[in-house]
């Protein structure tokens, strides 16, 4: 640039400065977009925060005003109490077996289903897709009075069975599954057929290592639904010892009615952070799977 | 990955199947080994019956509790149509679709303007510490548990004690006691709704922002187009498929709202946050009346079926499907 400058100054010189002011000018927008940008980012987190310095606050900082943002002291009081007083260790491993059951079971009830509707020939196999499909664009909370007869007479009220069974059936996820294995070729079936292949062993050694992308986004964005749900064990539990972290949370809360209430900021807090570590450490699959989800409504 | 090719799935399907004829006619006698329906339906009956007893039976079962008097202690009784006039003289319906409409209309048009704009921002900033700090932290709330959130909020909002209202002093503004006020407890429902959720409608759009091509962009503006016209020529047409993904997903979502009103303001004051799901919700599982609330789900149902079909025939006007 100086070379030319040098060269033609009369003919370089006059168009440079307004440009160099508009690059700045641009430069300058951008950093402060970037600024609210960081702003908005903690303003997102900053509730959080707060839950997490009131449940490590000694019940004499806890909820002042203005809140304490830097704590002389830190305790683990109100984690002692939460434990203690209520049956979380329960809730927790609940929520760990209910989740890991549907994220499990449904991948499987999914992969069946997508390589028939995605490989094999039959009468009304288009008729029963679609049916399927259809279920996408009504939420199931619309049908919690039959759902709720239904369970109640399979004589699954009260019971873990009761959150996992219903949510094995996830019609996204067959229907993205189904998308993707259309797209692998059928040459490798055609060969692993020569070699006396099964559909079962087709499933296991092609169909599956080739679009675990696919699953494994399918399974987080299950496992992160049925972590945070709170709408069905909200209707079939009602014994604080069999119910999912999030619900028995609020069941605490209100039976406490303002006594320990640091035990429960100590529970959102357990709840809470995992949500955002998991975030970080699996952020592009679960955007892939969030994006998939929203897609195929 | 992107918004457009993703909807489309089934292109690439469709011209492999042209561009090799020899398979695309997958009759019987050439394909003759795939037509095993034994094992199709064998694959398919975990789903099948999950399927009928969750979703199929529901549905069915739904219409037929309608016409019961039902508390599912005692046995049923037919009673017609009952039910069905009851709902013509039930004030509180009314008002719980009229509360949810109103929450879905607020909410949704935050999601979109708010969703579009953070992507847009997102997208635009050059740091890769700034852009990743920002997306993990507007997506992280929509990976929290409803039930948390809402107990979370119930202190943040709390009108004297909670820390937004005393911020809020701070820079002038006297904030209202939210939850506990009839005109505030639904914009404040709003407010938790967007922290909540906002991540969803902003991965929507980022992914829209993905497939929108930089050259157009660029092209445009080397012609002279300024930033206001980019954005109204080239970036919202081309976003209009995540538009619509994200407003339908929003609109559906916020009219079944549950969890914040029963947690946060209990349908309070009075039945200023009462939204329709909760009144279902209330209607069987606190009143016993299992076939009124079925009524009521009809209800729901049919508008929800209803928005989708408007929006069905409205995208055909607005949403822009070209691939560049």
């Amino acid at each position: 640039m100086s070379a030319t400058l040098s060269a033609a100054p009369a003919v370089v010189v006059l168009p440079e400065p307004p440009r160099r002011r508009r690059r700045t000018g641009v430069d300058v927008r951008r950093w402060i977009l970037s600024l609210v940008m960081v702003l908005v980012g903690v303003l997102m987190l900053l509730p959080v925060v707060w839950v997490v310095l009131q449940s490590v606050e000694l019940p004499t900082d806890q909820f002042n005003l203005p809140p304490v943002w830097f704590p002389a002291h830190v305790t683990l009081g109100s984690y002692r109490a939460l434990f203690d007083t209520t049956p979380f260790t329960d809730n927790i491993l609940n929520s760990v077996l209910v989740t890991g059951c549907v994220v499990i079971g449904a991948a499987l009830v999914s992969i069946f289903a997508a390589y028939a509707f995605a490989r094999l020939e039959f009468r009304g196999r288009e008729i029963v897709f679609t049916i399927f499909l259809a279920s996408l664009t009504l939420p199931t909370q619309v049908l919690a009075v039959p759902e709720f007869v239904v369970v109640k007479h399979l004589h699954l009220l009260n019971t873990q069975a009761s959150l996992i069974i219903p949510a094995l059936i996830q019609v996204f996820g067959i229907f993205l599954l189904r998308q993707h294995f259309r797209t692998i070729p059928r040459e490798l079936e055609d060969a692993a057929r020569m070699e006396g292949a099964g559909h079962l062993s087709i499933i296991r050694y092609v169909m599956v290592p080739l679009s675990w992308p696919a699953i494994s986004a399918v399974m987080i964005v299950t496992g992160q639904y049925i972590w945070n749900d709170f709408f069905w064990p909200n209707l079939f539990i009602n014994d604080p010892t069999r119910m999912t972290a999030p619900l028995a949370l609020y069941y605490q809360e209100s039976a406490m009615g303002g006594g320990e209430i640091g035990a429960i900021f100590a529970g959102m807090s357990i709840l809470a952070v995992p949500a955002v570590i998991a975030f970080i450490l699996l952020q592009r699959k679960l955007m892939e799977g969030i994006g998939y989800r929203g897609v195929s409504r | 990955m992107s918004t457009v090719a993703a909807r489309d799935a089934t292109a690439p399907a469709r011209s492999r199947a042209q561009g090799r004829t020899y398979r695309a006619p997958r009759s019987p006698d050439k394909s003759g080994h795939r037509r095993q329906p034994l094992a199709a339906w064998l694959l398919l009956s975990p789903s099948l019956a999950l399927y009928l007893a969750f979703i199929g039976i529901p549905l069915v079962g739904v219409i037929v509790i309608s016409f019961l008097q039902w508390d599912l202690v005692s046995p049923p009784k037919w009673v017609g149509l009952s039910n069905f006039k009851a709902l013509a003289h039930d004030p509180q319906v009314a008002s719980s679709l009229l509360n949810s409409f109103l929450f879905d209309i607020m909410t949704t048009s935050v999601h979109i303007v708010l969703g579009m704009a953070l992507a847009l921002a997102v997208t635009s900033i050059r740091s890769r510490v700034v852009r990743y700090w920002a997306r993990t932290a507007i997506v992280a709330p929509f990976l929290m548990s409803a039930g948390v959130v809402a107990l979370m909020w119930s202190y943040v909002l709390n009108g004297e004690t909670g820390p937004l209202n005393y911020y809020l002093h701070d820079i002038g503004i006297t904030g209202p006691n939210w939850l506990g006020s009839s005109t505030w407890a639904l914009p404040g429902l709003v407010v938790i709704d967007v922290w909540a959720t906002i991540g969803f409608t902003f991965i929507i759009f980022l992914v829209g922002l993905q497939s929108l091509p930089a050259d157009l962009n660029e092209s445009a503006s080397i012609d002279g187009a300024g930033a206001m016209a980019r954005f109204r020529h080239i970036t919202l047409p081309m976003l209009s498929p995540a538009t619509l993904v994200a407003s339908v997903t929003a609109f559906i979502g916020a009219f079944e709202i549950f969890t914040w009103p029963l947690i946060d303001t209990d349908g309070g004051p009075g039945t200023a946050t009462q939204t329709i799901l909760l009144y279902i919700y209330r209607s069987a599982f606190q009143n016993y009346r299992f076939g009124y609330s079925a009524v009521v789900s009809l209800v729901n149902i049919l508008i929800l079926v209803s928005f989708l079909v408007v929006m069905g025939l409205l995208a055909k006007k607005w949403v822009h499907y070209e691939r560049i």
